[in-house]
């Protein structure tokens, strides 16, 4: 039988990744792309580095408890510029529609995008609008790119991770995808969890300060896969290191958890899209959670783990009881169980 | 309203009281002196004891084994290449549990066939089948698996079909029953009796699964003790539970003669669920069948009683008789695994060959196999 594309190849895990190095990489592999960062960095003058990002939106429903399609993909495309240091300026705004859906439903998500754009003081300054037969696409799905710039000092990277570092989040995990889960509405019950989609940009520039800049090696907002799969991505893309993460410091709220443990489910597996993980250098760990939690959306971030130099590199959990166990990258997302 | 508090097992994770229970184990452990095996019989326990890493809290001479309790592992994977066979021949919409969607069969899996285009649906509730029998125009089938603990949600659904007289609605059965093979086990077990000496020891007592045991209840297990001079405790899947299970496991191995008791009372009763197990044996009767790992196992399969045959797929679906391939490495050692002979570390295609995503025998088939849990938290 010839190979065709799973669902699981967009689902953020082992098959993403899979795809990415043996289909993405191997017709479009340059220095810039190569180096598999959340936005490209493109150097333009000695003093002048630009961030670039794309992404796009497909998510069901449109609109979830915490957010909507058109939040979330203003949100999304930000916080990828974030991850590389930038300040997001501008973003475009691809939109693809499906024949039919009312022009309500299209001006709801378009004044969303307005509002969070003008808090984040991004512009919207170019776009596209195609309109396909019905069943063609889920409502609308929305492309995003955005550019940035990056300060000539900021340089963050995999390969500036070094052991002794300290790996930070910014707040509660798994929120987002249990929300999505929850508001398709096939399990029966109901819960108040929202998702975190949020943009990380007040919470993020304050840290980007000149005395933690050298300190600060690293960025991810853990989407697709959750934390797990963000987690093996570095210590993949690093060399000689390993992860080592407590159980008990990994913040998660209790409907969340309560949630996971009912459907059987890995909240280290479940997306997040308002949450960065940071690595940073041991000596201004503390002072950058300082700094974080003085925003609300960093009121719960933590140092979760660190850095350490290993052979056989792999993600280490440390759980309540003092046991090890590997955290592996999840294959695909993750389904109920029987029982 | 948040359902979900309901839903609030902290108490049953909490580090001090898991801390209390370890300590207890170690101290009646130097006092038993000696190698001792306990067998968890159901696959929760196996993923639970691997993702909180309860193995390595436990003494020296403490063994904890896994037994073949997983509906997914023991389904023979001629049942895949029946569904697949439906699926490919006729216009069905098709309905499943999240676990089987990835479960290979010979040549393909229902999340292969999904991309060819055919409607494959995961249900989290049999009940779900009813409407959507409702809303379409053509048969749905329902991948039916699952031991006892799933079974009167099954029955009652077939119940239900019946009464209101919905004619696209078919099940095709693989469920089993769990008891029947427990003792298949434990009989094979003593039949290895000089190689478990060897490398794991005799099973000295159970941790009986704690849902199943919330349909079948205490009393279903009291010959283990009676005909086999076993000790078993049903025990439920938080850390604190399973701590517990084994703590009062090893007190009755050091004190007493075998005997069964229930660690997991807040939702175990001794006469287990009456309804549940009334409307199993009103649809359902039991015959032999095939395990994977166990063979042929008398009374253990079931199969839908003379008055609801119209909702058996096999009898509806003109299935020709789909013999598995055997694809089964000749080294694969699952059968082993699976009554706890070894441990997947010590098959010689554990993570080299087989893995998860390129499953060689059963117990790497399911996400609750022994396998798959070794492979996911025990590398």
């Amino acid at each position: 039988m010839k190979e065709k594309i799973l669902l699981s190849y967009g689902s953020g895990g082992k098959h993403t990744f899979e795809f990415i190095k043996n289909y993405v990489l191997k017709y479009f592999s340059n220095d810039i792309l190569n180096q598999l960062l959340d936005s490209a960095v493109i150097k333009i003058s000695e003093n002048t580095k630009l961030a670039f990002s794309i992404d796009s939106y497909t998510v069901s429903p449109i609109f979830f408890p915490g957010g909507d399609i058109g939040k979330l993909s203003v949100c999304g495309t930000i916080n990828d510029l974030l991850c590389v240091g930038a300040k997001p300026l501008v973003i475009s705004l691809a939109l693809i529609i499906e024949e039919g859906i009312e022009t309500e439903i299209v001006e709801k998500v378009f004044f969303s995008i307005k509002v969070t754009a003008e808090k984040e003081n991004v512009k919207i300054v170019t776009g596209d609008t195609k309109v396909v037969q019905k069943g063609m696409c889920d409502k609308i799905f929305i492309t995003t790119a955005g550019i940035g710039v990056v300060e000539k000092d900021i340089e963050l990277n995999y390969t500036k991770i070094e052991p002794e570092d300290l790996v930070i989040i910014t707040g509660s995990i798994a929120e987002h995808g249990c929300a999505i889960l929850l508001s398709r509405g096939s399990y029966g019950f109901k819960s108040e969890i929202q998702s975190d989609c949020a943009s990380l940009k007040e919470l993020i520039e304050p840290i980007l300060k000149p005395e933690f800049v050298p300190y600060i090696k690293f960025m991810r907002d853990p989407t697709r896969g959750g934390l797990a799969a963000t987690l093996n991505e570095i210590v993949y893309k690093s060399k000689g290191i390993s992860i080592e993460v407590e159980e008990e410091k990994i913040p998660i709220k209790d409907n969340v958890k309560h949630f996971c443990d009912l459907l059987g489910f890995d909240p280290l597996n479940i997306a997040n899209e308002g949450k960065m993980l940071i690595i940073v250098g041991p000596t201004v760990a503390e002072e950058i959670i300082k700094i974080l939690k003085q925003h609300p959306l960093g009121k719960d971030a933590a140092i979760i783990g660190k850095i350490v130099k290993d052979e056989k590199p792999k993600v280490v959990l440390k759980t309540l009881y003092g046991t090890k166990r590997i955290i592996e990258l999840p294959i695909a997302e993750e389904l109920p169980r029987i029982c | 309203m948040n359902q979900t508090q309901y839903f609030d097992f902290s108490k049953f994770k909490d580090k001090k009281n898991v801390e209390i229970e370890v300590e207890k184990i170690h101290r009646l452990s130097k006092k038993i002196n000696k190698k001792v095996c306990i067998m968890e019989v159901c696959g929760t326990h196996t993923m639970q004891i691997a993702k909180y890493g309860l193995r390595k809290l436990m003494p020296e001479n403490i063994k904890l084994i896994s037994g073949p309790g997983c509906p997914v592992c023991v389904t023979p994977q001629e049942y895949i290449d029946k569904a697949i066979y439906i699926l490919r021949n006729y216009d069905v919409v098709m309905t499943t549990f999240g676990d089987l969607y990835r479960v290979p069969g010979s040549e393909s899996s229902l999340e292969k066939e999904k991309i060819n285009n055919k409607d494959v649906r995961i249900v989290y509730s049999p009940y779900e089948n009813l409407e959507i029998a409702k809303s379409v125009n053509k048969p749905v089938v329902f991948l039916s698996v699952g031991f006892e603990t799933t079974m009167p949600a099954i029955a009652y659904t077939i119940e239900e079909a019946k009464r209101k007289n919905i004619d696209n609605l078919y099940f095709l059965i693989g469920n089993k029953f769990f008891l029947a093979a427990l003792e298949s086990l434990i009989l094979l077990s003593r039949n290895f009796l000089s190689p478990f000496i060897k490398t794991n020891g005799f099973i000295d007592g159970l941790l009986l699964p704690g849902h199943l045991s919330v349909i079948v209840g205490e009393k279903s297990y009291l010959w283990i003790a009676e005909r086999y001079n076993l000790s078993g405790v049903i025990t439920g899947f938080e850390p604190l539970d399973i701590v517990c299970g084994i703590r009062i496991l090893l007190e009755t191995i050091l004190t007493s003669s075998a005997r069964i008791q229930n660690e997991y009372t807040r939702v175990v009763s001794y006469e287990g669920n009456k309804y549940a197990k009334e409307i199993i044996s009103k649809v359902f009767e039991a015959v032999g069948g095939n395990w994977r790992g166990l063979g042929f196992v008398p009374d253990s399969t079931a199969k839908l009683k003379k008055e609801y045959e119209m909702f058996d797929a096999e009898k509806v679906f003109n299935l020709p008789d789909v013999v598995a391939k055997n694809i089964y490495h000749t080294k694969c050692k699952c059968n082993e695994v699976l009554i706890g002979k070894i441990t997947p570390f010590e098959c010689p295609l554990f993570e080299k060959v087989c893995t998860p995503e390129n499953p060689v025998g059963a117990c790497m088939v399911s996400s609750e196999g022994a396998c798959a849990a070794y492979y996911k938290y025990e590398r």
